[in-house]
């Protein structure tokens, strides 16, 4: 019997797990802004209020910070709340919530229990409006004891790993890229699939270097690997997917085979997550490491703030399907 | 409204259980040695908590006013797991770190910095509508943390939903050095209520049958569906913010005036005049305390300090 598929874009695929997951356990419940009145910004909630009523997903006012906070308490209560924030960026006026209590709290009070949030916003910028609405913010959360950081590239990769981050026991942070939800489309088996956190997906094969990237970013290395090939260069592009707890046996594995490593995203150069990636693979194989052909490079906006004032400027800091291929020439 | 004699006699063996904890402490914290990180004494305040726990369920959720925390006993806590957590020691639920954190008895934890956690308990109150349990969450925090903003977005979502919450700030009239007039350009906090659409009533928090009358009111209309409610509970911080803090900001003689309203003497009183209360049945009852508090702090003091194995043991990811 042929297995049964169906094109989704990635909002669809969001919009799919979320409903097989509140289907499942009566515990699972959505809350953040317009998420009735507009079904979410980009649609991914829509049809869960006509399905599941007001006690499973609620509109809540402005209110970042309860909104964050309001999980905990939950969470602690018997619920499995999905709190959306709007943007990565709003993300920094919840820190408190995020880094003080749900990253923190089980340690601080010996608390063996479980914690089970997600916390599900959209991340990354491409329209030039400012840092507002087009930070990536996954630097910040990785710094957290105890969170798990997910971004997903894809509607497969979306749909699978939303439905373990919902449950996972543990906080998540799942961070969507903006440019994603509408134009990203794939086929999505009907049958049920789960994606199990802290496990990475090698997008493309390849031979002469790796390069990691993870969520807006893989289109972009992607093509990058299409021009390059064309120029007889193999690129092998692992997608580690979740940040934390990072798959780094897979990109120490692709490291060993390429004897390369570039690490390329979108958020700001300095503090990012390359340098601590890069710092994974040289503690945990320094012997791989030490054997390499060159060394180690990472691409990632300038360090400047993201500008307010449309894509163009926006695109001059940010790194490009130019600047990959430039670079991997440069290692090559 | 008559309070049954069972619970007036009840609440006084706890507020005079919460004088003999509060010194407790502060002998186990001058002597050294026991763990305890710092104290912040809660001497005068005690009768706030207390009259909130005796209207509630083992399973609603409380957070009492720090400084007030080891009266969580009144809430089922045994006085050597209250202690023990004062002396940040690690009992397998009550946690490692001065923590009352037990979700069993409705402790979710508290705010080191202080008023984010009161949006916790929303979203306790939240889960109980939601799970429709009649479980009620009781928010304590003081006039200092009140000005903080996640205060205000808690209030809003509590009122915008009608959720089970009661918000009760434990009004003593300091916010660390800095005296509340300086911080408020309002005479009654409660009057803040009206702004968000609730019930909002000051009450004298050292008057326990006083505070407990409005406790009820609070509680009972919460749990039928009536929606969130503001007490303010006025009292005043007979000590210093902590034992150390030699209160270069206080003026002299203004604790004098204070002492004379402290909940506990005042109380006796009243129960004596009632005929609920012998000198005899308080030196009975003082000693017996004192001999139940004794032994709760040496058993508290057997707990042992978190080790770093289990300490590893809570984190979830990679180390």
């Amino acid at each position: 019997m042929a297995e049964q598929t169906k094109v989704l874009s990635y909002a669809e695929a969001l919009n799919a797990a979320y409903k097989e997951e509140m289907r499942r356990d009566k515990g699972v419940v959505l809350w953040g802004e317009d998420l009735i009145s507009m079904k979410g910004v980009y649609m991914t909630t829509a049809g869960i209020f006509e399905e599941f009523g007001p006690d499973r997903i609620h509109d809540t006012p402005i209110v970042e910070v309860a909104i964050a906070e309001m999980a905990i308490g939950a969470a602690l209560t018997g619920l499995r709340p999905i709190a959306n924030i709007m943007t990565a960026g709003f993300l920094t006026v919840c820190m408190d919530a995020l880094f003080m209590k749900m990253g923190a709290l089980r340690q601080e009070y010996g608390y063996h229990g479980s914690l089970p949030i997600v916390v599900d916003c959209r991340s990354g910028g491409g329209r030039g409006l400012g840092p507002d609405h087009c930070s990536s913010t996954e630097a910040l959360l990785i710094h957290s004891a105890g969170l798990k950081v997910v971004l997903p590239s894809t509607p497969y990769d979306a749909k699978g790993l939303m439905k373990s981050a919902i449950r996972d026991d543990d906080p998540v942070i799942f961070m969507s890229h903006g440019e994603l939800y509408f134009a990203a489309k794939q086929a999505i088996p009907a049958e049920e699939y789960l994606i199990p956190l802290g496990e990475a997906d090698i997008k493309r094969e390849g031979n002469d270097i790796t390069i990691v990237a993870y969520s807006g970013m893989v289109a972009k290395v992607l093509a990058a690997a299409e021009a390059l090939s064309k120029e007889g260069i193999s690129v092998e592009l692992v997608d580690p997917r979740t940040l934390v707890p990072l798959d780094i046996d897979a990109i120490i594995k692709s490291v060993k085979k390429t004897g390369r490593l570039l690490i390329v995203h979108e958020a700001m150069k300095r503090g990012g997550v390359a340098g601590e990636i890069a710092f994974r693979v040289s503690e945990t194989a320094p012997d791989v490491v030490a054997a390499m052909k060159t060394p180690i490079r990472r691409l990632a906006a300038k360090n400047l703030v993201l500008p307010h004032s449309g894509p163009e400027l926006e695109a001059k800091l940010t790194p490009q399907v130019d600047d990959i291929v430039k670079t991997v020439k440069e290692m090559v | 409204m008559a309070i049954p004699k069972e619970t007036l006699l009840k609440m006084y063996r706890e507020l005079l259980t919460g004088r003999v904890m509060d010194e407790k402490m502060y002998e186990l914290f001058s002597a050294g040695g026991s763990g305890m990180p710092w104290l912040h004494r809660g001497t005068g305040e005690e009768a706030i908590p207390i009259a909130f726990c005796n209207n509630l369920r083992k399973d609603d959720y409380i957070k009492p006013n720090f400084r007030v925390a080891f009266c969580l006993f009144a809430k089922g806590l045994s006085l050597r797991d209250c202690l023990a957590s004062e002396c940040a020691r690690d009992l397998p639920k009550v946690g490692g770190h001065y923590s009352y954190f037990d979700p069993e008895y409705g402790l979710l934890g508290h705010s080191g910095s202080l008023g984010e956690d009161v949006a916790i308990y929303v979203g306790a109150a939240l889960s109980a509508k939601v799970r429709k349990s009649g479980q009620v969450s009781v928010c304590m925090f003081g006039d200092g943390a009140a000005n903080r903003g996640p205060v205000h977005e808690s209030m809003v979502v509590a009122a915008a939903w009608k959720l089970p919450m009661i918000f009760v700030i434990q009004n003593n009239k300091y916010g660390m050095g800095t005296a509340s007039h300086k911080s408020y350009a309002i005479e009654d906090i409660s009057d803040r209520a009206k702004a968000y659409g609730f019930p909002g009533k000051t009450v004298d928090g050292n008057d326990i049958i006083a505070t407990y009358e409005v406790a009820k009111e609070f509680i009972d209309r919460a749990r039928s569906g009536g929606g969130p409610g503001l007490v303010v509970a006025d009292t005043w911080r007979l000590r210093a913010h902590y034992e150390g803090d030699p209160q270069i900001y206080r003026p002299k003689g203004e604790a004098d005036e204070w002492w004379k309203k402290d909940p506990l003497p005042r109380y006796q009183k009243k129960l004596m005049e009632m005929g609920l209360l012998t000198e005899a049945d308080v030196s009975k009852l003082e000693k017996e305390i004192r001999a139940e508090v004794d032994e709760a702090a040496k058993a508290a003091l057997e707990v042992p300090r978190m080790s770093y194995e289990d300490y590893e043991k809570t984190v979830i990811a990679e180390l």
